[in-house]
């Protein structure tokens, strides 16, 4: 009896510390490129762990992409009817539900008003629309893009997009995840695309705050142009 | 088994259990730490990428004052505008909370920018004027003290002392805002430095005299709320039901403007901005959805041209158009004496299930119009096509006012050439013959777009 409880317990804390250690291990990340012979880190790690799990492979998951592993893939691409190439490829990497990443197409700035015109630009504004100003009525959430655009044109912050999105700091919902977690609604993405086009209710305005939440002093000392719904927009 | 031993269960599964959370405790803090140190590596490297790219631009512009000839200039200009631009970057990094590197940022926007002016009037062969000279030493001088300022907070970095994990929670709680000194770091102190340098006013777009740009279509008498209200009412595209205007307060922006709010009762409203002077309308937007797509992009365009004579912009002419979500947007010029003038620009937006007028943006209009005097051609259209490479394939021909970067305008001639199928428009020069111009013309499925 005293045995079994000792087994039981044994039992119990391996199952946790198994179950601790594959929680530890998934932080899966989106893999956005093709991974082949000779390719290295925790990109071909995370292959070759989901080929293991579906017991294509039988190695270690090391994270050097070998002999072993290009087998292994072909033999994965042979039962998929994917090309055995032994190069995982979108194709196979979305086969093992490991392609996450967006095709983008080709970002250009292109001279209509705003600078800004491409699809993966209308997304990128309309989840910041979603992340600042997601309960906001529509023209606030116009407002909102359109500071991020006044931005982009401005000497004072970074000219691109990208770079006044991403800028340290500057956006609370960036900061925290929020973007990442939401997907733009409709009114968002609209709204991201009415900025683009020229939109601005706020005549100009490179700062937007909620006067509820705790703000800098600094922030008042700006001449405000205009409120809309929570947000104080101003210079 | 005895009982004791039973009772000891309880706590045997009460120190694996601590076990298990205390080694739990300990991978997660040790990934925090991974993750904080490689983000305090990435900040780091930002500043020191900063750091160096400053001190290469200060040495740039000491040459840009000494040479003198048009081969070394150009060259030294566009490696100010470069470094610049990589300065920009790396300084759009630093995890600052947000007013605090402006001033520093539009420093380095106006080197490159200035730079890049010079260098476009040295390659149609002006040598600096003596002003251009003055204000590339007080640039220069500028360059100097920033690279100083960083210079001294690289020791402290560049030891390692300074953890900018720590410097970001801390801009986070806004104390880098008061001021605090954290290490020898003090960008806040660097900020205040570079917003004692005076402005500077120059021929590129981010020269300080383009913020403040007085509307030139804005003319007329001062209007009422009651009066704003009426405008807003009879402008917007209601149909048949029964609206109601409401006030909603002053907007204090480039056209100060009386904020409306009309609304058939009960309904989201659509919000307006009437100019207080003059009693324009700026924009106005309904923000209904649009499910449904019954109009072809012609009959929008109808719809667009129709509605904007029936408020009283006749002489307009389309100039490009986009459809997103169901709904079109045709951006029109103003036509003079069959010259198409593109900086006074009205976007109409036109929903494509009734073609009901969906907004109006009349920014562009409002901040430029103004009869112009357009002046006699010196160029031939003959002459003008000659400029054009002759293996293009030149389909159309008009004549144009565009806008320059720093709200400047010059009266060209619009070619519309095609080279392997890719369409592009060449701007040559009415009055000189110089080639401004070139954009690409871009067909989507949803519009065309120019770049």
């Amino acid at each position: 009896m005293k045995k079994r409880i000792g087994i039981i317990i044994t039992g119990l804390a391996l199952g946790l510390l198994i179950s601790f250690g594959v929680w530890q291990n998934q932080e899966v990340t989106a893999i956005s490129q093709s991974l082949y012979w000779g390719s290295k880190g925790p990109n071909v790690v995370q292959l070759q762990q989901k080929l293991k799990d579906w017991g294509f492979y039988r190695g270690k998951a090391d994270g050097v992409y070998g002999a072993d592993t290009f087998a292994a893939v072909k033999k994965f691409q042979q039962r998929k009817g994917i090309k055995a190439d032994g190069v995982a490829g979108p194709g196979t990497l979305k086969a093992l539900g490991l392609w996450t990443a967006e095709t983008r197409t080709t970002a250009r700035k292109p001279g209509t008003s705003r600078g800004v015109s491409n699809r993966g630009d209308i997304t990128l504004l309309a989840r910041v629309i979603q992340g600042e100003a997601g309960a906001e009525p529509y023209i606030g959430k116009v407002a909102v893009g359109a500071v991020i655009l006044n931005r982009t044109e401005s000497g004072k912050f970074p000219d691109s997009l990208n770079g006044v999105i991403f800028q340290p700091l500057a956006f609370e919902s960036v900061s925290n995840g929020l973007v990442w977690r939401h997907t733009p609604s409709a009114d968002s993405l609209k709204a991201a695309q009415d900025a683009i086009n020229g939109y601005d209710p706020t005549q100009g305005a490179l700062f937007f705050w909620n006067p509820a939440k705790p703000v800098s002093r600094w922030i008042w000392s700006r001449t405000i142009s205009t409120r809309i719904g929570k947000h104080v927009f101003g210079n | 088994m005895t009982k004791r031993s039973y009772m000891a269960v309880p706590f045997v599964l009460g120190a694996l259990l601590l076990i298990l959370t205390g080694y739990w405790g300990y991978t997660q803090n040790e990934s925090r730490k991974n993750l904080q140190t490689n983000l305090g590596n990435r900040y780091q490297m930002a500043f020191l990428d900063l750091s160096t790219h400053v001190e290469k631009l200060q040495v740039l512009l000491a040459k840009g004052l000494v040479s003198s000839s048009p081969e070394q200039d150009l060259v030294i200009f566009s490696d100010i505008r470069n470094e610049a631009t990589s300065a920009q970057g790396d300084l759009g990094q630093l995890p600052l909370a947000n007013p605090a590197l402006t001033r520093t940022n539009q420093y380095l926007s106006q080197v490159g920018d200035f730079a890049y002016t010079l260098n476009k009037q040295r390659a149609r062969g002006k040598a600096p004027t003596d002003e251009d000279w003055d204000k590339l030493a007080q640039l220069q001088e500028q360059a100097g003290a920033l690279n100083q300022e960083l210079k001294k907070m690289e020791v402290t970095v560049a030891d390692g002392a300074f953890n900018w994990g720590e410097f970001r929670r801390e801009a986070n709680e806004e104390l880098a805002v008061k001021g605090r000194k954290r290490g020898q770091i003090n960008l806040v102190k660097l900020e205040r430095n570079m917003e004692q340098f005076p402005v500077l006013i120059y021929d590129g777009p981010f020269s300080d005299h383009l913020e403040r740009v007085k509307p030139r279509g804005i003319k007329g008498k001062v209007v009422s709320r009651e009066k704003a209200r009426n405008i807003a009412l009879q402008f917007v595209d209601k149909g048949e039901e029964k609206w109601q205007a409401v006030y909603r307060g002053k907007v204090n922006g480039k056209i100060p403007a009386h904020r409306i709010e009309v609304k058939p009762t009960g309904a989201a409203g659509v919000f307006a901005d009437i100019s207080i002077q003059g009693g324009k309308i700026i924009w106005f937007l309904n923000p209904r959805t649009v499910d449904k797509e019954n109009l072809t992009m012609e009959q929008a365009r109808q719809k667009a041209a129709n509605f904007l004579t029936s408020r009283g912009y006749g002489k307009m002419a389309p100039t490009y158009s986009v459809k997103q979500q169901n709904i079109a947007y045709f951006s029109f010029a103003y036509l003079q004496d069959n010259v198409l003038v593109y900086p006074d620009l009205i976007k109409v937006r036109v929903a494509l299930d009734n073609g009901q007028i969906l907004g109006i943006e009349a920014m562009g209009y409002l901040m430029s119009h103004a009869p112009r005097k357009i002046p006699e051609a010196k160029v031939s259209r003959e002459q003008a096509r000659t400029m054009i490479h002759p293996r293009l394939d030149v389909q159309a021909a008009r004549m144009v006012i565009i806008p320059t970067e720093t709200l400047k305008e010059i009266f060209c001639y619009e070619f519309k050439v095609m080279l392997n199928g890719q369409q592009f428009l060449i701007y040559i020069n009415a009055l000189t013959g110089q080639q401004e111009k070139i954009l690409e013309v871009i067909d989507t499925p949803n519009g065309t777009l120019t770049m």
